[in-house]
């Protein structure tokens, strides 16, 4: 599924493995989301939401696959 | 939900996942495993697995040998996952859950499969084999697929 992760955690300057522990879950996870190759859990989803201040929405594109280019 | 860098007062071994977590993992794992160890080697003195003047030097290597998986063993069933150095706190909504899943889906397919497929050879051919071997080849295929399915997973991210 498209998202913009690696974009919104770049703008906050914040590593992978920052956003990991922020989440709870493994830097592996992280990375494989970001490149589209992981689709979170919907709990794992909200947390995500909840870190950057935004809705799912805006954090993820339903309509392609991999990871926001932009 | 996160623990900040340096704030960290988890264990490389853990602590217990009972008594409010109060007792480290190994306090409980060493000595349960020690006394399960020497219930092994009385066992195989009873059981008379040697005779005469060596029996309880067999027992007692039997004993030993069995003693540190038997600590592994309780250590595993005791410890608390989450009190672990470097644990994370979801890790079923982690990415290596799902591989795990996947490989263990495969593997049990696989196992299925080549049981199957042994059986049938056996059959037509008359081979006799015994069971020990049989049931350890179900086991060391269930494992063996299970991890080159979780790297193959892993590789591919």
């Amino acid at each position: 599924m498209k998202n913009s992760l690696n974009e919104r955690r770049q703008e906050r300057g914040w590593s992978q493995q920052h956003l990991a522990d922020a989440l709870g879950v493994s830097r592996q996870t992280v990375i494989s989301i970001e490149r589209g190759r992981f689709d979170p859990s919907l709990p794992l989803a909200f947390r995500l939401a909840e870190v950057f201040g935004c809705r799912i929405d805006e954090l993820f594109d339903p309509r392609g696959d991999g990871a926001q280019s932009s | 939900m996160s623990v900040e860098p340096g704030t960290d007062s988890r264990t490389r071994w853990g602590r217990t996942r009972f008594a409010g977590g109060r007792l480290p993992a190994l306090a409980v794992a060493v000595p349960a495993g020690l006394l399960l160890a020497i219930g092994v080697g009385a066992i195989t003195l009873w059981t008379g697995v040697a005779h005469g003047e060596h029996a309880v030097p067999v027992a007692g290597v039997f004993a030993l040998v069995m003693s540190w998986g038997l600590m592994g063993l309780v250590w595993a069933l005791v410890v608390d996952r989450s009190s672990l150095r470097g644990a994370i706190d979801k890790p079923d909504e982690s990415i290596e859950s799902t591989w795990l899943d996947a490989a263990m889906a495969g593997a049990f397919r696989d196992t299925i499969m080549l049981t199957g497929l042994v059986l049938a050879i056996i059959s037509i051919t008359g081979f006799e084999l015994d069971v020990l071997w049989a049931l350890s080849g179900v086991l060391v295929v269930g494992f063996f697929s299970t991890f080159v399915r979780y790297l193959m997973a892993k590789k591919r991210g």
